[in-house]
């Protein structure tokens, strides 16, 4: 199949899958995912082909083609086209990896919702939307895409719709988008009205060609980019728009998995690093970006801290990730943000699949502290998911230890040292977290529920476990080994070499017996410091023995550090301002803005009304009915005529 | 008897006054068509009055006399049936009570 | 050849006329007739559609008979792009309407019908018409069925409504006629000629002084048409008012007759005057794409929700329009062709539920989506267009305005593009309110009356449905089709100067 086609034919399985799903779903209702499943397992196919060919070099920078003219008016001319390099075959082996493994995951998951067969169209949609936003050529096709996402994200959300927990959370997160998104399509018309053109290759032509000839200002790219970037900061849920992603956690387990952790929120990641030739061009712009990203990485990860929601504490690892992956590309180490996106995607996803899991298996609760002891009961699940916590708390050698590490090591090479020392303390707090998560989770006394059985889940599910454990704990070795020389680098460093070019960053040989290696055994020791604390606190199965959980200590350390307890357990209130802000401040506007209407603008027309009617019933006293009063009035008018006449004549 | 104009006129003004009199004063509406008769007569003597003291408008006034007198005629008839019309609804001649118009 | 453009104005009277001798008692032999006829008359523009040529200049199907020689008036009518699609619009929204009527309208369906029918012909003639003169007529001409359907066949408090409605849009079309009326003398007194004819005053340029009165007597019955802000309050009562068809009409074809108005006689007439005015109709029209949105946040009723959404989304026209700027300018005519698609459906979707209920509160709705799925995919579907979803054909519009003012006023766009959040603000909210949670208590005890969409309802509902993702996905043709004229339009433009005595 020549490679056009292989793109249309991954965008088209997914498209077709909704559609017929969509159509017929209800039909095929105890198996609903008949058609939607293998139409995924097909993209997968056929993605990878597309990946292999990208990846191998066959392609050499990749290609890029037109299906039809879009939107043409004018000058102005925008194009369905697509663009494939190696970043985006980096991206489709997240997209369509996780995506089918979520799939089939979720055909045991959602075994016994009476609405699966729109769960599976939804899902199918998604698929659609996510590859078309890693393949499109252009930036208007990009957001077309980045809107279909939030909206599938929207429906997922919402996909228990009588919940009213489950409407609201998926509102707000569509507005919340939308918030950003503003931000974006700004920035779009900017670059259309500076470049001419919204292709990505003009785009990045272009930019920099008119500023180096001055017909640019520098303060118009640092805008450009930084509207560019509210829409990153929605769609990856950073500072100060993260507020959607711990309420999207209302969707299906698989929904959170799929699109809240691996590929949808890694959208502004991807846009940022797909723009590096323009965000390079203003270093003011990259501070900010790194800034946002490595304060959301420590805002959420104080906030993961003291969760309760299984999904939550997930959900806050996820936006502290993200952020870890923002201020890669803020220090210009887009190869390590890339990176991390990918490993971070596979031991995401799995942590999500692994709590859904838990659910299903304790019936559908999430409070953490209902749970415990589950190890014994779901002997797959607690190994998957210790993998995957090993991993993001990046412990050696698992995938997250690789790609954290280069984040943090190229911040501090590239001087941004604040950025790597926070980054430092962070992956202490995300292996405290998360192995607080494990211990309250899986080990310890049980609190479950005495009515409730807890139980392993259907192969359906644990296979897809399986299968995502592997490269959450090798994707690391495999693709990130040697560090800074790994394949990984060997893909992405063409595709970032302009951008590095202009930062005037130059590639060094990672010295394992140098500052490098002193960098990784610091953060190394952070990560397991923080594992061990948490470990002795809320308890671990080791091989032979268990350690008990010691609530008594963390009372007391809760009870010593009461104000920053309370401010991480409300979540630094971000939602009760945001609440006041917009909700409360908001809606007194427009209930004032409405009363002006129908008492202001509208008084004036009723009045104006009334008045005519008033003159109206007063002037209307003079008609009598009477023959005789209007002939007195004849008769007085004609002397009155007479008598101008009169005096007309004569004088 | 003096061959004067003025005497005719004086005397068409008066009946003319009398008949306007009568059709703002009184109440019953034959006799305020009555009234209008009289009026019509007033100037239809002016006319012939006219007619007979300027020679050049001895014929038209003759003509315009006898057009009057028809339509005088047709505006009695009309007027009479209109109120026998509203007498028959009403039971009474006196305008004051016909004021459906009004409405 | 045909007089296209005459068949298509003047089926629906002969339709009208046919109606008038079906018996009384034959209501559905009439709501038939009267169908067969819209879609005669579709029949007509969709030809004309077919033969038109997007690469020649100037008017097509162009029919010219003296009408009152001593004035120089003339039936003079034709189309360009711009017409053209407004009036395929008109006749497709008529067809729908009147389908839609079937079931709604139980009473004097007779009479009923044969107003609609005259409505079509006035509509399709203010779009066709290319005599000033003539454009008056016919723009009068709609005014009085309109008024009939809102004041017969409305709802609790129609007769307020309608009156409203029909003195606020009478104050701006009288003053628009002593315009007309003044334009033409003016032209008489310079050439000796008296002429209506659009061809001929489109290319002559008039005193200052006419301009700015001329200017100001269109501007206030366009405005009042589109409706601008602040002249806009007839509209939510009118459409809370008007039977769901109606609702439909007026959304759809009406509000465009302003828009209409302003590309085809304001700026190619009045240049001087237009770039005069230009700065304040952009920020009325950016305080009605906001103040629209914000107030539709809070309205507790569904269609008058819908009714300031079209506030909003008709500000978007008028401001692509005066920015004077290519693309803008073929946004607003888009967004026209978009707004009547999308919001003629939003309602028909509130005339389906409230068909069941008889009730339009949020209070009293809620959880249709498990009981009516079709019924709330569609409504989704709508919500999502009027959102400004990209690949739908809301989205087309809405852009090619913000990129056309940003390439001019980046700060105007700017604050414009907020609505982004607040239009998604009000439509979610909407569709939360009616779809989503647990069916209310209300909704309950309505028990077998609320069934899932019947089968006329889809057939009014698809075609909309499929030419919205249509446009959104190829909006190629129809943006060919509106190229030419706008160009033409702004190369008028091109040559107006500001007048310097007003700030």
């Amino acid at each position: 199949m020549s490679n056009q086609l292989l793109v249309l034919a991954l965008l088209a399985l997914p498209l077709a899958g909704f559609a017929l799903t969509a159509a017929f779903g209800r039909l095929l209702m105890p198996r609903a995912w008949l058609i939607a499943v293998p139409a995924v397992i097909l993209a997968w196919a056929v993605g990878m082909v597309l990946v292999y060919r990208t990846l191998s070099g066959q392609l050499g920078d990749g290609f890029a083609f037109t299906l039809y003219t879009w939107i043409p008016a004018g000058s102005f001319r925008v194009d369905v086209n697509f663009a494939v390099d190696n970043l985006t075959a980096a991206l489709l082996i997240v997209v369509t990896t996780i995506g089918m493994l979520v799939h089939v995951y979720s055909i045991g998951y959602m075994a016994h919702d009476p609405g699966k067969w729109r769960f599976f169209a939804y899902l199918n949609f998604f698929m659609f939307s996510m590859l078309l936003l890693v393949l499109a050529g252009n930036y208007l096709l990009l957001f077309m895409a980045w809107e279909l996402v939030g909206l599938s994200s929207y429906l997922l959300i919402g996909f228990w719709y009588q919940r009213r927990s489950a409407a609201l959370a998926a509102k707000k997160a569509f507005l919340v988008n939308r918030v950003g998104d503003v931000g974006f399509s700004i920035g779009i018309w900017a670059l259309w009205t500076t470049v001419g053109s919204l292709n990505f290759s003009d785009v990045f032509r272009v930019i920099p060609e008119k500023l180096a000839a001055g017909q640019l200002q520098p303060w118009m790219v640092t805008g450009i980019v930084l509207l560019l970037f509210c829409g990153a900061v929605g769609k990856s849920a950073q500072f100060p728009l993260h507020v959607w992603l711990p309420d999207a956690m209302e969707g299906p387990t698989p929904v959170s998995a799929l699109i809240h952790a691996a590929t949808m929120v890694n959208a502004g990641v991807y846009m940022v690093a797909r723009s590096s030739p323009l965000f390079s061009l203003s270093s003011s712009a990259m501070v900010v970006v790194a800034a946002i990203g490595i304060f959301t990485a420590l805002l959420a990860a104080s906030i993961a801290f003291t969760q309760t929601d299984i999904k939550r504490v997930l959900a806050y690892s996820t936006l502290s990730q993200l952020g870890y992956m923002f201020a890669a590309l803020g220090v210009g180490a887009y190869a390590a943000a890339i990176f991390h996106l990918m490993t971070h995607g596979f031991f995401k996803g799995l942590l999500f699949l692994d709590s859904g899991s838990v659910i299903h298996g304790v019936h559908d609760e999430q409070d953490m502290n209902r749970m415990g002891g589950l190890w014994r009961k779901m002997p797959i699940t607690h190994a998957t998911m210790l993998v995957g916590s090993l991993a993001i708390a990046g412990i050696p050698p698992l995938a997250g230890f690789f790609s954290k590490d280069e984040i943090l090591g190229a911040s501090f090479r590239n001087g941004f040292y604040v950025v790597w020392l926070i980054g430092v303390v962070v992956a202490g707090m995300t292996a405290f977290y998360m192995f607080r998560l494990m211990g309250k989770t899986f080990y310890g006394p049980s609190h479950v529920d005495p009515d409730v059985h807890p139980h392993e889940a259907p192969p359906s599910m644990t296979v897809p476990l399986i299968l995502l454990a592997i490269p959450a704990a090798l994707l690391g070795l495999a693709i990130g080994w040697p560090p800074e020389a790994g394949l990984v680098h060997r893909w992405l460093d063409p595709i970032f070499a302009p951008a590095e070019q202009t930062l005037g960053l130059h590639p060094e040989a990672f010295q394992v017996f140098g500052i490098d290696g002193v960098l990784v055994l610091v953060s190394v020791t952070l990560a397991t410091a923080g594992l061990i604390v948490a470990v002795r606190l809320f308890g671990v199965r080791l091989p032979g023995r268990d350690v008990e959980p010691r609530p008594t200590i963390v009372e007391a350390g809760t009870a010593r550090l009461r104000p920053l307890y309370v401010a991480s357990y409300h979540k630094w209130w971000f939602d009760d301002v945001y609440h006041g802000l917009f909700f409360v401040i908001g809606g007194a506007v427009a209930q004032g803005a409405w009363w002006f209407d129908s008492h202001i603008i509208d008084g004036v027309v009723n009045g104006v009304g009334a008045v005519t009617t008033l003159a109206g019933r007063e002037l209307r006293r003079i008609q009598t009915g009477r023959v005789q009063n209007y002939a007195l009035g004849i008769a007085l008018g004609l002397l009155v005529m007479a008598a101008g006449f009169l005096v007309a004549t004569t004088r | 008897m003096s061959h004067s104009l003025d005497a005719y006129l004086i005397l068409s003004a008066l009946l003319f006054c009398v008949g306007m009199f009568g059709f703002l004063a009184r109440r019953n509406a034959i006799a305020m068509l009555m009234s209008i008769e009289l009026m019509l007569n007033a100037v239809n003597l002016t006319i012939v009055a006219f007619g007979a003291f300027v020679p050049a408008l001895t014929v038209h006034a003759s003509a315009i006399a006898l057009m009057v007198i028809s339509v005088a005629a047709g505006e009695a008839t009309v007027g009479l049936a209109i109120v026998i019309a509203i007498f028959r609804n009403r039971r009474t001649p006196l305008v004051d009570e016909y004021d459906r118009m009004r409405e | 050849m045909l007089p296209l453009v005459s068949l298509t104005i003047f089926t629906p009277l002969v339709g009208a006329l046919l109606i008038a001798f079906v018996p009384r008692d034959r209501p559905q032999l009439t709501r038939w007739v009267a169908f067969a006829t819209t879609l005669v008359t579709l029949g007509w523009s969709l030809v004309m559609l077919a033969g038109f040529s997007t690469s020649a200049s100037g008017f097509q199907f162009t029919e010219d008979v003296p009408w009152i020689p001593f004035f120089g008036i003339r039936y003079q009518v034709g189309v360009d792009g711009i017409s053209l699609i407004l009036i395929v619009l008109t006749t497709l929204l008529t067809a729908i309407s009147v389908l839609a009527s079937f079931r709604p309208i139980q009473d004097r369906v007779k009479e009923y019908m044969i107003t609609f029918l005259v409505l079509e012909i006035g509509m399709v003639g203010v779009f066709a018409a290319l005599d000033l003169f003539l454009f008056y007529v016919f723009w009068e001409v709609v005014l009085v069925p309109m008024y009939l359907i809102i004041g017969i066949w409305g709802g609790a408090n129609r007769i307020y409504a309608t009156i409203k409605f029909m003195l606020y849009t009478l104050v701006g079309s009288l003053l628009m006629l002593v315009g007309i009326l003044a334009t033409a003398f003016e032209y008489h007194a310079s050439t000796g000629v008296w002429s209506f004819a659009y061809q001929d005053l489109a290319g002559f340029h008039f005193s200052p002084a006419l301009q700015v009165f001329a200017f100001v007597t269109f501007f206030l019955a366009f405005a009042i048409k589109v409706p601008m802000f602040p002249f806009h309050t007839w509209l939510p009562d009118a459409h809370v008012e008007a039977p769901t068809a109606g609702s439909v009409i007026l959304a759809g074809v009406l509000l465009k007759l302003g828009g209409y108005g302003f590309i085809r006689y304001s700026l190619p007439l009045y240049p001087d005057a237009a770039h005069t005015f230009a700065p304040a109709i952009i920020a009325l029209s950016v305080i009605a794409i906001i103040y629209g949105a914000v107030v539709a946040v809070v309205q507790p009723d569904f269609k008058k929700l819908v009714a300031y959404s079209s506030v909003s989304h008709m500000g978007f026209v008028t401001l692509g329009i005066f920015v004077f700027q290519s693309q803008a300018m073929q946004g607003a005519v888009f967004q026209m062709v978009n707004h009547g698609l999308i919001t003629g459906a939003l309602f028909l979707c509130v005339g389906v539920i409230y068909e069941r209920t008889h009730d339009r509160r949020f209070a009293n709705l809620g959880g249709l989506a498990g009981r009516l799925p079709l019924y709330a995919t569609t409504l989704g579907f709508f919500m999502l267009a009027s959102a400004g979803l990209p690949g739908l054909s809301g989205f087309v519009g809405e852009f090619l305005v913000l990129i056309g003012t940003f390439a001019v006023a980046p700060l105007v766009a700017g604050i414009a593009a907020i609505v982004m959040v607040l239009g998604a603000t009000y439509l979610f909210y909407m569709f939360q309110q009616v779809v989503f949670v647990d069916l209310s208590d209300f909704l309950k005890g309505l028990g077998d009356h609320l069934h899932d969409m019947a089968p006329i309802e889809i057939a009014t509902l698809v075609p909309l449905a499929a030419l919205v993702l249509l446009l959104g996905l190829f909006p190629a043709p129809v943006l060919d089709m509106i190229q030419g004229p706008v160009s033409g339009v702004l190369d008028h433009v091109s040559h107006g100067v500001a007048l310097g005595f007003l700030p």
